[in-house]
């Protein structure tokens, strides 16, 4: 897999988990309603900002920009469907990027794409 | 490999879901040989079907959550639990330890038995805290840990692991 795209759904992955946890969202409190503790968020901040730091400078732009207009920054693909905007993307796109060796975006909506099996 | 988001054996039709139907025989190990957390881990998504890439993403996904507060649920239970977009669907494994490892539980007993889930992040059949839910129940039951604790086989952990319904 591709390093920047792994880096980027590291990212994407810490932001939900950081702004579900910030905002006290459902999904937060049933966890901590199962007897799950979520005491120590900030360590959760602090891992987003140690890959905030690795990640191309560039990359990291595109990515908030897309991410505050999407809520999520990334999203998978499944049988050549895109689970953002649920289009088929064209066959030799999919047959290039099935394994996720090149960053790849949504042609619609500028997602980054992960390709799943 | 990962599977479509719904799951296609007929559970939208039914009002119970299964643990099970999330937990094919493959994905259940008996004799887990890891004495620490993070070795568990590594045994637990290795029981996952996920391609090589998706198990070290998995990982770092779990060491994350475990890093925000333990899920070592105590009586001898961990649930450890995480979402990603590298899961296409929810998936469970479990793991049982002959000797208990160290795991940082609440009452910093040893664990022995282990349901490892993951999910996509946002899943559109939203059963992920449903599973969470069920398999915390579940485990309450001293009699159930027992059980667990006692089977001989796959087949047969998988049959106590069928009760669990949701």
């Amino acid at each position: 897999m591709n390093k920047d795209l792994e880096l980027i759904i590291r990212l994407n992955d810490l932001e939900l988990l950081h702004k579900e946890i910030e905002q006290g969202s459902l999904s937060a409190l049933a966890e901590e309603g199962l007897g799950f503790s979520l005491g120590k968020r900030e360590k959760v901040a602090k891992a987003r900002e140690e890959i905030r730091g690795l990640v191309d400078r560039r990359l990291l732009s595109r990515f908030d920009t897309i991410f505050k207009k999407y809520g999520k920054a990334v999203a998978p693909v499944l049988n050549g469907v895109t689970y953002c905007c649920y289009e088929k993307l064209p066959v030799n796109l999919c047959n290039t990027h099935s394994e996720n060796h090149e960053i790849t975006t949504c042609p619609y909506c500028g997602r980054f794409l992960y390709f799943l099996l | 490999m990962s599977q479509p988001i719904a799951p296609s054996s007929g559970l939208m039709k039914s009002s119970h879901v299964r643990l099970i139907d999330f937990l094919p025989a493959e994905s259940i190990g008996l004799s887990l040989k890891a004495t620490e957390k993070e070795s568990a881990f590594e045994e637990l998504v290795a029981l996952l079907p996920l391609r090589h890439a998706e198990r070290r993403l998995a990982l770092e996904v779990l060491r994350q959550r475990e890093a925000v507060g333990s899920t070592g649920v105590g009586m001898g239970v961990a649930i450890p639990h995480c979402r990603s977009t590298i899961f296409g669907r929810l998936m469970i494994a479990f793991g049982r330890s002959e000797e208990g490892l160290v795991f940082q539980s609440v009452d910093r007993k040893k664990v022995r038995l282990m349901f490892l889930i993951v999910s996509p992040p946002v899943e559109v059949t939203n059963l992920y805290h449903r599973v969470l839910a069920a398999i915390v129940s579940s485990t309450k039951d001293e009699h159930y840990r027992k059980r667990l604790l006692a089977a001989e086989s796959v087949a047969e952990a998988r049959s106590i692991l069928s009760e669990a319904v949701f």
